[in-house]
């Protein structure tokens, strides 16, 4: 039970003012003389007794008057209806209890019938009201009776503030009409209420200090990039509600009813949470549009995120529509990488100008969908910013473009050094074939060595070394090894038949490289039935076999043999096994760095004499070409480059060579602008809420990197959720769907009555009142004989 | 105009002297009384008889003899007469009046004189005896016209003070007097009924007639006090606190009842009880003594 005004109770304490009046200042009696004063002392006793209850009776009765006057002024409520109902019901019990009591006392004293009548009809008025009231609460359920529409609450108002909220309609988007819904909701909220003003953002929510900076917090509300789902936000905002100070508690969310917006695993513990906290009364607001006409982009998939020179750009989305059709123009805009940076001029940002690249005209259908493809050729080295927009206005801009950055670097060195027998040519055709190299197009530029070499050469010039069939290296070698893996270089080591004598692999100073334990044991199988099979393609490696699935052609290159190993160390990883479950491609990280060993060697040649496989010339070899790649992107660490990121997501942009800066000013696609700082060789970017080209630019201008960042297609979705969906989200708990400030307040007032004993508490004064009135006017009347 | 008004005690309180307050009140009352209570007896009446042996010889007509030389006697005067005595309580609680002209004392003089009056006029000797603790004053009775004077300027004079024993004094009183007679007695009797019947039995075995004029405050009968008082007895100056308001039932029961034992007690003993306020008109004592006289013709 709560009170509007507690303080007021303290003038409960008034009731010492009868008991001082009745006990210390008594009255002072009359002196008068009077000769039949035998007859008075004669029945002064019993009198007395009498008149000594009269007073008691009257000062009790006096005394509940002041007590019940100030319960009253304290207005006490409780939240539930149902409990006040019951409340109300135990009160007029006791009370229907002491007339009855009063019943047969007059009975049993043989009382005038008319008291004994007014007092059975009391008895009746007090059971009926007392029935009526208990059916009213059965057929109400949490309904209320009677009730203060101005008794504080504790009040939250949710915003949706995903990028589909900036939807216009009626030159009004979706967020200004949330605020302006909750700039009157506020206004009209009762004083001294607690308000919370939650986005969907991430944070805990707060109850503001007053009405004014709840105003404000609801003014400043702005659209976010990545935002929780609405049922995660009320659980969140219903818990928080649990430390609020009034029993009322509502809470207002404005949503656009979007159906990604309400989409949640989080919608059961909502409506547990609202079943469990039933004082909770939700209103949900829509100020969503039911029938929306809107172009969008669809997600951009580029064809590699760090590309070689004069490679070909490829890039995929989809223009969706809904509404009833119509014809679009998209563009494809690209920066130059040696275009000037942004400028700051009169305060604000000059952007460099983009080109554009490529366009389509498309025409779509009702809620129609098309795929869009683009394609340009990337020369110059650098980092390329581009955008894909859709020309034309409609409901939500937001969607209508969509960034990307991709970077062309030149091609990464790598060494390959093989061992007696063994044939290079394989992993360097595959990394770089001739005709790639010629054009300049080849990722990767490969140099040849004896294993002998390797110690006299300078590896720092390579991203990766690969030792093909090596035999056991000095442990000189190996700790130059390990020193250039730990740097944050790649190393492969295609393990083959001069892995022999095998322990020394495992010596104590190559432990590092090797996490493995190798049996001295090559399983030979010559029928062919070993084959590699990448079941579980969750590695990065992998990633590309991933569309073809099962019907990659592994067993097409049969292997015969290769090393068994024993034991493999915690921090080591399998990549990839053979058929009969033994590894075959086995990660190692090492400092920054990484190393991949596979079991059976890269560079046998056919035409030897047992050859351990035949992987790079069975039959069918691509899924050799692809992995020698991959797993070369992997070692160079350019396959998990990632320079397209959805809003919200943390960015990390690796240290790339050893001369970059370690400070880059970072302009931002709302036209500011800070610095960036590396901190253990990387960039770390946190607050990446607004979608476009995040441009990085060293201090003298020399060197650019950058990223992009997209809203997610679920956060301009404007599909919305129908009233069953809403009703099933909900479970039993019950909300209340709300378009106008006309229909808050009529269900407002639905919710917020029935909680007061205002009007209760005002009877029971009227009832005392008179009872104290009428008794005091028996024992004091002039009798007129 | 009539004389019916000085019935009433607060008209007659606006006559100073007491003879003629007398006179107002039994000529009011007689002047109100349709059928005359005077009839069957004589006030003129004197007879003679033989004498008989035994007789007084002081009796003896002398003149008579003389002429008829027979001896006769003329005593019929004497028994066709009555000796009345008033008999007023002088205690000090007969001085007490709430909000009436006249006290309960100012009213049984008034009585008592129109009594008187009215009984010299029947040619009856009265008497007057006043009692405190004890008999204070007494006039013998006489039947002469000057006696009345008398005894108007004796009442006249007369200050209630003090305490009371009523038992006492009637006692007294039934020891003093020698003639069989109508005592009337005026008394607020506030004190132990007992011991006052006792002295009243006293009386009515020594062959008194014995009018009691029960004289109360009318604020005594009623009781119109309202609020905390504290009451304070003048006699014996005992107090007590009362809610008045809620006490008054209380009251009316405890006094009516008290009268009501007067009443029963008086009607076992066959002594006239006249209850009596000081708001009541004076006929209604005035005709129980005459209704009382004729019953003892």
């Amino acid at each position: 039970m709560t009170f509007v005004n507690v303080s007021l109770l303290a003038g409960a304490a008034l009731v010492a003012i009868p008991i001082v009046l009745h006990l210390i200042l008594r009255q002072r009696p009359k002196p008068m003389v009077f000769p039949a004063l035998r007859f008075i002392q004669q029945r002064h006793e019993t009198n007395r007794r009498r008149l000594k209850l009269r007073h008691w009776l009257l000062l009790l009765l006096r005394c509940a008057l002041i007590a019940i006057l100030a319960l009253l002024l304290a207005s006490p409520s409780v939240a539930s209806t149902l409990l006040a109902s019951w409340i109300l019901v135990a009160g007029i019990a006791v009370l229907l209890l002491v007339v009855i009591c009063l019943i047969v006392v007059a009975t049993l004293y043989q009382r005038s019938l008319i008291l004994r009548g007014i007092l059975s009809a009391l008895a009746l008025a007090l059971f009926v009201c007392g029935s009526l009231i208990v059916v009213m609460s059965w057929s109400r359920g949490t309904g209320g009776t009677i009730g203060d529409q101005e008794a504080p609450v504790s009040a939250a108002l949710i915003f949706d503030v995903a990028p589909r909220m900036l939807y216009r309609h009626q030159n009004q988007t979706r967020l200004e009409q949330s605020q302006e819904i909750a700039s009157w909701l506020l206004s009209q909220l009762p004083s001294s209420s607690e308000i919370m003003v939650v986005d969907t953002r991430q944070g805990v929510p707060i109850f503001l200090s007053d009405l004014g900076a709840a105003q404000k917090q609801t003014a400043a509300l702005q659209v976010a990039g990545s935002t929780r789902n609405l049922p995660e936000t009320v659980s969140a905002v219903v818990q928080s509600l649990e430390q609020s100070l009034h029993e009322r508690r509502e809470v207002y969310v404005f949503s656009d009813l979007s159906r990604e917006a309400w989409k949640d695993a989080a919608a059961n513990i909502m409506s547990d949470m609202l079943s469990t906290n039933q004082n909770v009364h939700l209103f949900v607001i829509d100020v969503g549009v039911s029938e929306t006409v809107n172009f969008g982009l669809g997600e951009i998939e580029l064809a590699g995120q760090s590309l070689a020179t004069n490679s070909p750009l490829r890039i995929r989305t989809e223009l969706i529509h809904t509404g009833p059709g119509g014809k679009r123009e998209v563009e494809l805009r690209m920066e130059r990488p040696t275009a000037p940076p942004p400028i700051r001029q009169d305060g604000k940002l000059l952007l460099p100008t983009a080109r554009i690249a490529d366009r389509a005209n498309c025409e779509l259908g009702l809620d129609g969908v098309q795929s869009l493809e683009f394609q340009t050729r990337l020369a110059e080295l650098g980092t390329y910013h581009g955008s894909v927009k859709v020309l034309g206005t409609d409901g939500l801009e937001v969607d209508d473009i969509r960034f990307f950055t991709v970077e062309v670097r030149d091609a990464r060195r790598v060494l390959i050094a093989s061992g007696v027998g063994a044939t290079p040519l394989f992993v360097s055709e595959a990394l770089a074939p001739r005709e790639y190299r010629e054009s300049r197009q080849a990722r990767f530029q490969c140099d040849e060595i004896s294993l002998q070499e390797l110690e006299q050469v300078d590896l720092s010039a390579y991203a990766a070394v690969c030792l093909l069939d090596p035999t056991p290296l000095t442990p000189n070698a190996w700790q130059h090894l390990v020193a250039y893996v730990a740097e944050g270089r790649g190393l492969g080591v295609f393990l083959g038949r001069n892995a022999r004598p095998v322990r020394e692999f495992m010596e104590h100073a190559v432990t590092e490289l090797f996490p493995i334990q190798l049996r001295p044991l090559v399983i030979h199988r010559p029928e062919g039935e070993i084959f590699l099979a990448a079941q579980d393609m969750s590695h990065p490696v992998l990633a590309k076999f991933r569309a073809a699935g099962m019907s990659v052609p592994w067993h097409a290159s049969p292997v015969f043999r290769h090393w068994a190993v024993e034991e493999i160390d915690g921090k080591a990883q399998v990549i990839a096994t053979y058929n009969n479950n033994r590894p075959a491609i086995i990660e190692q990280s090492l400092g920054r760095g990484r190393v991949l060993i596979t079991t059976t060697p890269w560079s046998d040649a056919a035409n030897r004499s047992e050859p351990w496989n035949l992987l790079p010339v069975g039959s069918q070899s691509w899924p050799f070409l692809v992995l020698t790649n991959e797993m070369m992107l992997y070692l160079v660490a350019d396959g998990n480059i990632r320079l397209n990121f959805h809003a919200g997501e943390k960015v990390v942009l690796s240290e790339r060579f050893a001369t970059e800066p370690d400070r880059y000013r970072m302009f931002t696609p709302d036209g500011t602008w800070e610095d960036l700082h590396q901190i253990a060789g990387d960039f770390v970017i946190r607050y990446t809420e607004d979608s476009g080209n995040y441009r990085l630019v060293s201090e003298d201008g020399s060197q650019k990197r950058g990223f992009s960042v997209n809203y997610s297609l679920a956060s301009t979705d404007l599909q919305r959720i129908d009233q069953e969906n809403l009703d099933q989200l909900f479970g039993d708990s019950s909300y209340k769907l709300v378009r106008t400030p006309s229909e808050i307040q009529r269900e407002q007032g639905e919710t917020r009555m029935g909680s007061e004993f205002y009007p209760y508490l005002a009877l029971l004064l009227v009832v005392v009142l008179g009872l104290e009135h009428t008794l005091a006017n028996r024992f004091y009347r002039h009798r007129e004989a | 105009m009539t004389v019916d008004k000085y019935l009433k005690p607060e008209v007659i309180r606006q006559i100073s002297r007491l003879d003629l307050r007398a006179e107002f009140v039994v000529k009011g009352f007689l002047q109100g009384l349709h059928a005359s209570p005077f009839q069957g007896f004589s006030v003129e009446f004197s007879e003679h008889r033989k004498y008989t042996p035994g007789d007084d010889p002081q009796d003896i007509d002398w003149l008579v003899y003389a002429k008829t030389d027979k001896y006769y006697i003329k005593k019929f005067e004497a028994e066709t007469n009555i000796t009345g005595y008033l008999v007023v309580d002088l205690s000090q609680s007969m001085a007490y009046t709430f909000r009436q002209e006249l006290s309960k004392f100012d009213y049984a003089i008034c009585l008592a004189a129109a009594l008187c009056y009215l009984m010299i006029q029947q040619q009856d000797p009265v008497g007057l005896i006043t009692f405190d603790q004890r008999v204070r004053n007494s006039l013998a009775p006489k039947s002469k016209r000057n006696h009345l004077g008398n005894v108007l300027s004796l009442l006249a004079n007369l200050k209630p003070s003090g305490p009371t024993d009523i038992a006492g004094s009637l006692g007294q009183i039934a020891a003093m007097l020698k003639q069989r007679s109508l005592v009337m007695v005026f008394s607020d009797l506030l004190t132990d009924p007992e011991p006052v019947f006792r002295s009243l039995r006293q009386l009515r075995h020594r062959g008194h007639d014995v009018i009691l004029f029960h004289i109360l405050d009318e604020a005594e009968v009623r009781f119109p006090f309202d609020g905390y008082i504290e009451f304070e007895e003048p006699e014996t100056n005992e107090k007590t606190e009362v809610d008045a308001t809620g006490f008054r039932s209380e009251y009316l029961e405890a006094i009516s009842s008290f009268r009501e034992q007067y009443q029963n007690e008086c009607f076992q003993r066959g002594i006239d009880y006249v209850p009596l306020d000081t708001s009541m008109q004076f006929d209604k004592a005035l005709l129980e003594y005459l209704i009382s006289r004729r019953g003892r013709f």
